[in-house]
């Protein structure tokens, strides 16, 4: 009975795990960021709708930040998601706004996990045009 | 005992392995949410010919995982459910993604929510 109930908890403690997410960390001020030829509020709604495309739960949004975060998935080896995502905005002026995107992959189930920072650009691309 | 906690973990893993996110942006001020179960006209090919004014931007996420993939099909109830939430009376534009990551089928649909200028359509 006690070795039953272990187990439970062993496996329960293991899907909570599985259920953390890592917070995504800033990409440092010298690394390159792209930039779109559109204002701030324009380049956030597009990361929004990025985010939701690529199967994030948007958490924050903020003017500057967005963040979310992909619902976790058990599977037959690996499973997916976990990942969550920040995309930082920056005003360059009234058309021009600079843009930072980074994954962070959580300690559990990375093997599942990958970057989605391509996506996210892209499905962004494809709402407010190419970026320069 | 033994049986009921393999059914319990088995059963959660299960319920683990899709997940399904349903969202909407207003467009144009939007307008007020409808029932969640309301009438919402989908035009999959073609613009309904009534004139009309977009209100709000649609996405469903589907995901699954056990290489079993998703349709429009398993994303209509959702689409639906987001177009009422958003006081649509129809939707427009349909855009469907396909993709995959590892044993993952991921399927995207975005679109158009509606409403008609005249007003009398269902709800």
């Amino acid at each position: 009975m006690k070795k039953v109930l272990g187990a439970f908890v062993t496996a329960a403690c293991m899907l909570g795990l599985v259920g953390c997410s890592a917070t995504p960390t800033k990409p440092a001020d010298t690394a390159p960021s792209i930039v779109y030829n559109k204002p701030e509020t324009a380049v956030q709604k597009a990361a929004v709708d990025a985010l939701v495309a690529n199967g994030f739960v948007v958490s924050r949004t903020d003017a500057e930040y967005v963040e979310g975060a992909r619902p976790h998935k058990v599977g037959l080896v690996v499973g997916s998601g976990g990942e969550s995502a920040g995309v930082w905005l920056s005003s360059l002026g009234s058309d021009k706004t600079a843009v930072k995107v980074s994954t962070a992959k959580s300690f559990a189930g990375m093997a599942g996990q990958k970057s989605w920072d391509k996506e996210i650009i892209a499905e962004m691309d494809k709402s407010i045009g190419s970026h320069q | 005992m033994k049986k009921i906690v393999w059914v319990l973990f088995l059963a959660s893993g299960l319920c683990g392995c899709m997940a399904t996110t349903g969202n909407y942006r207003p467009l144009n001020q939007g307008s007020p949410a409808r029932a969640p179960d309301c009438d919402v006209a989908v035009f999959k090919d073609q613009h309904p010919a009534r004139p009309y004014v977009a209100i709000s931007q649609l996405n469903v996420h589907l995901e699954k995982t056990f290489f079993a993939p998703s349709d429009f099909a398993s994303a209509k109830g959702e689409l639906r459910k987001q177009a009422c939430l958003s006081g649509a009376e129809g939707v427009i534009d349909i855009e469907e993604k396909n993709s995959s990551y590892l044993e993952t089928r991921i399927y995207n649909l975005s679109a158009t929510g509606i409403k008609f200028v005249d007003r009398g359509s269902a709800q």
